[in-house]
């Protein structure tokens, strides 16, 4: 993913695919997405079923609540990373949903939406993933901290593998737990923002491909699939 | 075992002193025989000589008091016919050693005459004859006795008759008086080696086995008195071995009673082992046979009353204390009475050439009963030590097992009470952040005031309490920099908004420095909070600088500071209820709050956190 994109490239619309069972807070994102010059609304779905099939017809971008009435928006949010892999998945979440978004981050997801989001910023952070951003916050960069360390064997999530993270990632990670934002552990660290923006992206593919090799594992586990060699 | 014991009354009853003359055929028991003293026992003195008539038994302790040596003994004996089966010469007691001689032909003897003489305490001799040495005609019977002075020496019973009678009854007295003494000598020596082996067994804490033990180790050397024919050493020695063996029983005796009953009786048990002691070995080094002989009489007598007088401890014992233990003891020691009381009878007054003693039969068999009984308890003493094992170990499992319980139940409680005061703070927490705006909410609507923008403040104020909350309470998370992260991600917007430059330094603070107490998480993010509120609301400021370090390693407390360069707070303001609200939250996470300012020159907030670093 590049964030170095062509005219012709750049003045194309994104195609945004809403898939949220809440109709207000869908109307809402629709208005939103419809009013803003670089976005274009490609369909919205209230559940799986309709999601799945629009999915199909290639967005740029989806955005998707995890809580759907028929099923879990994580399996869309594979679905659409299988089918079309340059495509971006962005969970919509309320706040302290973290568990939910990491785990969407290791289905593949590359962000995230606060439902209550500033209005303004809604477009702003749709176009900064799709040019390849990924955004993150203390909340959420506690959570993967938590999770890789492995030190909270008492706590009551779910043990979850710990991907293999580099200091400087575990280093960016802890910065942004504190509270410091993408200019400012550029600043501390010596980086570029760009730098900093790729450590995170970074950590978002590890995340996945563990994930993806934990699905694997479990696979070949339970006799789905056999591998030879 | 009452088989053993109905044998034992049989040959008793056998063996009993009335054994005088029998009418059966062809038996002749000697009433009166001539006698001539000699030391020379290689041959009889010849007729020529003074010969004296003695009548049988012929005890010297009576009619040769304080001499010893020899003395043969003849009686002639015709036979009318020539014999045709068989006949036999019984001396039935004697002592010390004895040689039989028929018409000048010595037939047997028991052994060396000279000194050390050969001990046959009371064995009986016999001598065969065959049908070649008894032709019709007068035949003589001749009879060595040779003893010591005052040591009940002399001839019992002697008989002349068919071999078919008299062979039986020596087998039957040989029996009892050596076969039995070495069977009480072998099983003495057995019972010395396990009442030994059970006292050591039980690392020597029961000291009735260890009296048991040396109790049959000393009566073994007075039994082998009965068992030894030719001593090992000079007969002044042996017999004062004897004696202090027989001695030293009896003090074990002592003992060992005491010991069972309880008693104590250090005095008597003293002054009789230096009684016992000191007179032996002052006769061992300076005495005689005539003085051991003296000194040993009213010794045995000693023996005897002490024996009585153990008997009377555990009678007494039992009365006073219905003590079962002290009438089994007395019981067992009547066993041995019985055989003491018969061998002193047979001394005293029956002649006890007559007799057999059987007195070394008798501490065997009672210390083989004491040695079983005591096995016995110690036995029941196991079976029930382990009932007691079983018991007490049914008991730990109960106590444990309520133990567990009570444990679990502690565990409930805490639980509980920790979920009530968790329930207790997020109901204040909701109700004094997220319940306030709503009540002003409401308030504002109901009044229809149609400010939106205000509307939206108090809603996203509303909001952001309630991630605060969510942030403070919801999750376990006491480390201070992400607490401190959490804050400014919840803050952020709202700085924006308002266009102060926020500073942002905890770069000073240790990973993994975390708060001691987990609901001080909350009342951190309040007070900062509180501070941060205060400079938008009131301080007019354009900057304001959040800082979190360590100054001091050692002292575990960390340092958050909120600086702003606004207008300060004038001092009557300095009471406000917020203030208030932020020290009894830095009082209740075990801190303290210290708030400096001055007119123009901005606010200085300094809270001070106790914290505990973690690898």
């Amino acid at each position: 993913m590049s964030t170095l994109l062509n005219d012709s490239e750049a003045d194309k619309l994104i195609a945004v695919l809403i898939i949220e069972d809440d109709s207000m807070m869908r109307r809402h994102f629709e208005r939103v997405i419809a009013e803003h010059p670089r976005l274009t609304l490609f369909g919205s779905a209230g559940d799986c079923k309709a999601g799945l099939k629009l999915l199909q017809k290639r967005p740029d971008v989806m955005l998707v609540d995890l809580g759907l009435p028929d099923g879990n928006g994580m399996s869309l949010i594979r679905e659409l990373k299988s089918v079309y892999p340059s495509s971006e998945a962005i969970v919509v979440s309320i706040f302290t949903e973290e568990e939910k978004v990491v785990g969407a981050i290791r289905a593949g997801a590359s962000g995230y939406l606060l439902k209550d989001m500033p209005t303004e910023d809604i477009g702003a952070s749709i176009i900064d993933v799709f040019q390849g951003g990924s955004p993150i916050n203390p909340s959420i960069a506690r959570y993967i901290l938590r999770a890789v360390s492995g030190r909270r064997e008492d706590s009551d999530e779910e043990k979850q593998p710990a991907a293999e993270l580099s200091a400087r990632e575990i280093e960016v990670l802890n910065l942004i737990a504190r509270g410091y934002s993408r200019r400012e552990i550029a600043s501390i660290l010596a980086l570029s923002t760009h730098t900093v923006v790729t450590h995170v992206r970074h950590i978002y593919e590890k995340l996945e491909v563990h994930s993806r090799n934990e699905a694997v594992f479990e696979a070949c586990q339970q006799g789905l699939i056999t591998i030879h060699g | 075992m009452a088989k053993m014991l109905g044998l034992l009354l049989c040959l008793l009853a056998a063996s009993g002193p009335a054994q005088s003359a029998q009418s059966s055929e062809g038996l002749i028991q000697f009433a009166r025989m001539q006698a001539m003293s000699s030391d020379d026992y290689s041959r009889p003195p010849p007729d020529s000589l003074d010969w004296y008539e003695v009548t049988l038994p012929d005890n010297w302790n009576m009619t040769r008091p304080d001499r010893g040596g020899g003395v043969w003994y003849r009686a002639s004996v015709d036979l009318p016919e020539n014999a045709t089966q068989h006949m036999g010469i019984l001396l039935s007691n004697f002592s010390m050693n004895a040689s039989i001689w028929w018409d000048g032909w010595k037939l047997v003897s028991g052994g060396q005459m000279e000194e050390p003489l050969s001990r046959n305490w009371h064995t009986p001799l016999y001598a065969s004859l065959d049908t070649d040495r008894l032709k019709k005609g007068r035949h003589w019977l001749y009879i060595y006795i040779k003893g010591y002075p005052n040591d009940a020496a002399g001839i019992g019973n002697v008989s002349f008759g068919p071999e078919s009678i008299l062979l039986p009854t020596y087998n039957q007295r040989f029996f009892v008086q050596r076969t039995l003494s070495i069977i009480a000598l072998a099983c003495t020596i057995l019972l010395a080696f396990g009442a030994c082996l059970m006292w050591l067994l039980q690392s020597r804490q029961n000291v009735a086995f260890k009296w048991v033990f040396l109790a049959a180790l000393t009566w073994s050397v007075v039994i082998s008195n009965f068992v030894i024919h030719n001593p090992p050493m000079q007969r002044f020695y042996w017999e004062s071995l004897v004696d202090g063996a027989l001695e030293l029983y009896t003090l074990l005796m002592l003992l060992l009673v005491l010991q069972v009953l309880g008693l104590k009786k250090t005095l008597l048990k003293r002054s009789l082992a230096l009684l016992f002691a000191s007179g032996w070995l002052v006769i061992l080094m300076f005495g005689n046979d005539a003085v051991l002989m003296a000194w040993a009489m009213p010794m045995h007598t000693l023996d005897a009353l002490i024996f009585l007088y153990l008997l009377w401890l555990c009678v007494r014992s039992w009365l006073q204390q219905n003590n079962r233990n002290a009438v089994v003891l007395a019981l067992i020691f009547l066993i041995q009475m019985v055989f003491a009381v018969h061998d002193w009878w047979a001394v005293y007054f029956a002649n006890q050439l007559e007799t057999v003693l059987i007195m070394q039969i008798g501490p065997t068999t009672m210390l083989i009963v004491i040695t079983a009984w005591m096995l016995h308890g110690f036995s029941k003493s196991l079976q029930l030590s382990k009932t007691y094992t079983e018991r007490i170990e049914a008991e730990v499992m109960s106590v444990t097992d309520r133990l567990k319980q009570e444990q679990a139940k502690m565990v409930q409680m805490q639980k509980q009470q920790a979920l009530a005061e968790e329930h207790e703070r997020l109901t204040r927490e909701l109700h004094d952040g997220v319940g306030a705006d709503l009540a002003t909410m409401s308030c504002m609507f109901r009044d229809g005031t149609n400010n939106d923008k205000i509307m939206a403040d108090m809603v996203a104020h509303a909001l952001l309490d309630m991630r605060m909350v969510m942030d403070g309470i919801v999750e376990d998370c006491r480390d201070v920099g992400m607490i401190m992260g959490a804050l400014r991600q919840r803050f952020q917007d709202r700085m924006k908004e308002t266009g102060i430059k926020l500073s942002w330094n905890v770069q000073g603070l240790p990973i993994r420095c975390e708060l001691i107490d987990r609901s001080s998480a909350l009342h951190l993010m309040r007070i900062i909070q509180e501070s941060l509120t205060n400079v938008i609301r009131h301080a007019n400021a354009d900057w304001v600088e959040v800082r979190a370090s360590m100054p001091d390693q050692t002292d575990a407390m960390v340092l958050i500071e909120v600086i702003d360069n606004g207008q300060g707070i004038a001092p009557e303001m300095i009471p406000g209820k917020g203030l208030a609200n932020m020290k009894q939250r830095a009082g209740m996470a075990k801190g303290t709050l210290d708030i400096q300012t001055s007119p123009q020159c901005g606010v200085h907030i300094s809270l001070r956190l106790p914290v505990s670093m973690t690898d």
